[in-house]
């Protein structure tokens, strides 16, 4: 269902629905986590997976809004948000790992 | 500059917000494992809020005179005091100037000067300034956006694109000087006229022999000399009708600047006139640069609403000189017009009007009613052009997307019939 409004929002170039949508599926992830159905492992993955596909949809919609890129742009944009995912995603496996750690070691 | 917030912040802060306040209340690290990656980009933005960002920006067009439908590039130089930034310029939308390529974003790091083109198609003819618009630009995470005015804009001059004229009215009197046009009278000229008995005073050059053979008398070639004459177009400004794509506005322009050319080629003096909420005027003169001033003066033509009634006596007698052709273009529309040609006429100046078509401007009529209202005004406009035609004056009508040679040639042919009547 989320997957669907996801596909309207981008084709209606529609950020508002977008918008709810992703907060729909980020509620969606934490309860399937919470539930068991996916590991907790997982978590900074579908952050990272999240917040990638929200990147790459307020990019859509400013594409399409303004004026045309020229590829130095394009190639920067896209650059800048795969570094975003990956040190977000890595920023939270690292918590995950720390607080792994910290049960562990039962400090 | 003019800075706002990405769109993208507020959701990305409320699902931190979210992740956090979930973690808390369920005591499980996962809600605030999802929620770290969006944490990140938030700081990144609280990290780039400090930032300051200023930017210069110098529009600059290729050239500054242009024809209709001829396609400018402009420039756009932006120069970054502060701040790395990702720049796009958005020009201001120009009524009579489309355009065909924006100019693309560019990556302007801090100290440097980056330069971007764009292409702008002229539609229309008029003076328009090309280069205002705005700035916008995007930090490095595009998390905040600088929006800046730019004011600097170049007066581009359009002018109308003219027709190719293969002839033009020929005037009822013509001027005793040099021109292209082969008088009645006898003179020095090229064209062979007639041949009579040679009289004092003649030149030896123009005896025919053979003819002088044959009668045993000196007999002599006449010739017909070729001289010009004085051309005054008349502009209505009273009144526009404009269509989707066209108004008649343009069209008298188009007109105008088509017989100006057209004039000068062939070595006639040309002036104008401007009728509307008040008279303006060049007086006739000759060459090159009279019709830059001709095609100037007409590119300010603008319509002129006034209630007021014009009077041609305000009109000085040196603009009108004796003997000279009044081409009038106007769209008939409104009463004051007919008026002003009426009084012309009975002054005995030589008058042709060419009628813009008003109905052939406008769309096709949508409903009924549209189509009852349009055919009562095409019969009130047939009846105004038969009064005119009544009082003597050669009227043609012009439609768009027809040539300017037609009702010309319809108007020679006029007036050709109303001398033979009448002489």
């Amino acid at each position: 269902m989320c997957v669907v409004v996801v596909l309207t929002a981008l084709l209606r170039a529609s950020s508002a629905l977008f918008t709810a949508a992703l907060g729909a599926l980020c509620l969606i992830a934490v309860i399937e986590i919470l539930q068991g159905s996916i590991p907790a492992l997982a978590a900074p993955l579908f952050g990272g997976a999240l917040l990638g596909l929200a990147e790459l949809s307020y990019w859509s919609f400013d594409l399409r809004m303004s004026v045309p890129q020229s590829s130095a742009t394009i190639r920067r944009r896209a650059g800048v948000i795969a570094s975003v995912v990956v040190v977000g995603a890595g920023t939270s496996a690292l918590l995950l790992a720390l607080l792994g750690l910290v049960g562990t070691l039962g400090i | 500059m003019t800075r706002f917030r990405s769109s993208r912040l507020v959701p990305y802060s409320l699902i931190v917000g979210g992740g956090i306040a979930l973690s808390l209340a369920l005591g499980r690290v996962e809600p605030g494992l999802i929620a770290t990656p969006f944490l990140v980009v938030v700081v990144v933005a609280a990290v780039l809020s400090h930032s300051r960002v200023h930017l210069e920006v110098r529009v600059s067009v290729d050239r500054t005179k242009a024809l209709e439908g001829d396609e400018l590039e402009f420039a756009v130089q932006v120069t970054s005091r502060m701040g790395t930034v990702e720049a796009a310029f958005l020009l201001d939308p120009l009524p009579g100037v489309d355009v065909v390529d924006q100019p693309p974003t560019v990556l302007v790091a801090a100290g440097t000067t980056v330069s971007t083109r764009g292409r702008v198609r002229c539609r229309r003819w008029g003076i328009h300034k090309i280069g205002a618009g705005r700035i916008v630009a995007r930090d490095i995470a595009s998390t905040f956006v600088y929006q800046q005015a730019a004011e600097s804009a170049t007066a581009v001059k359009v002018y109308p694109r003219p027709e190719r004229l293969r002839s033009l009215l020929r005037p009822h009197a013509l001027r005793p000087r040099f021109g292209s046009l082969v008088s009645r009278a006898a003179g020095a000229g090229l064209e062979f006229a007639d041949i009579r008995e040679f009289q004092p005073g003649d030149q030896r050059r123009h005896i025919n022999w053979k003819a002088t053979a044959r009668h045993r008398r000196i007999h002599v070639n006449l010739f017909h000399p070729e001289w010009s004459s004085d051309i005054v177009i008349l502009l209505d400004t009273f009144s526009d009708v404009a269509g989707d794509e066209v108004s008649s506005l343009d069209l008298t322009v188009r007109a105008a600047t088509s017989a100006a050319i057209a004039c000068i080629g062939r070595r006639d003096r040309i002036g104008l006139l401007v009728v509307g909420r008040e008279i303006n005027w060049l007086l006739p003169g000759l060459g090159t640069r009279q019709l830059y001033q001709i095609v100037d003066s007409v590119m300010q033509t603008r319509l002129a609403f006034t209630y007021s009634w014009p009077s041609t006596d305000a009109i000085p007698k040196r603009v009108i000189p004796a003997g000279a052709l009044v081409i009038a273009l106007t769209p008939l529309i409104d009463r004051r017009m007919p008026a002003i040609l009426g009084d012309l006429l009975s002054r005995g100046h030589d008058i042709a009007v060419v009628e813009i078509s008003a109905p052939a401007v406008l769309p096709p009529p949508s409903n009924q009613r549209e189509d009852l209202a349009r055919r009562l005004w095409v019969l009130h406009r047939e009846a105004q052009r038969h009064r005119l035609r009544q009082i003597g004056l050669a009227v043609s009508a012009w439609k768009p997307g027809q040539s300017f040679q037609m009702p010309l040639m319809e108007l020679q042919r006029f007036r050709r019939t109303s001398r033979r009547v009448n002489g």
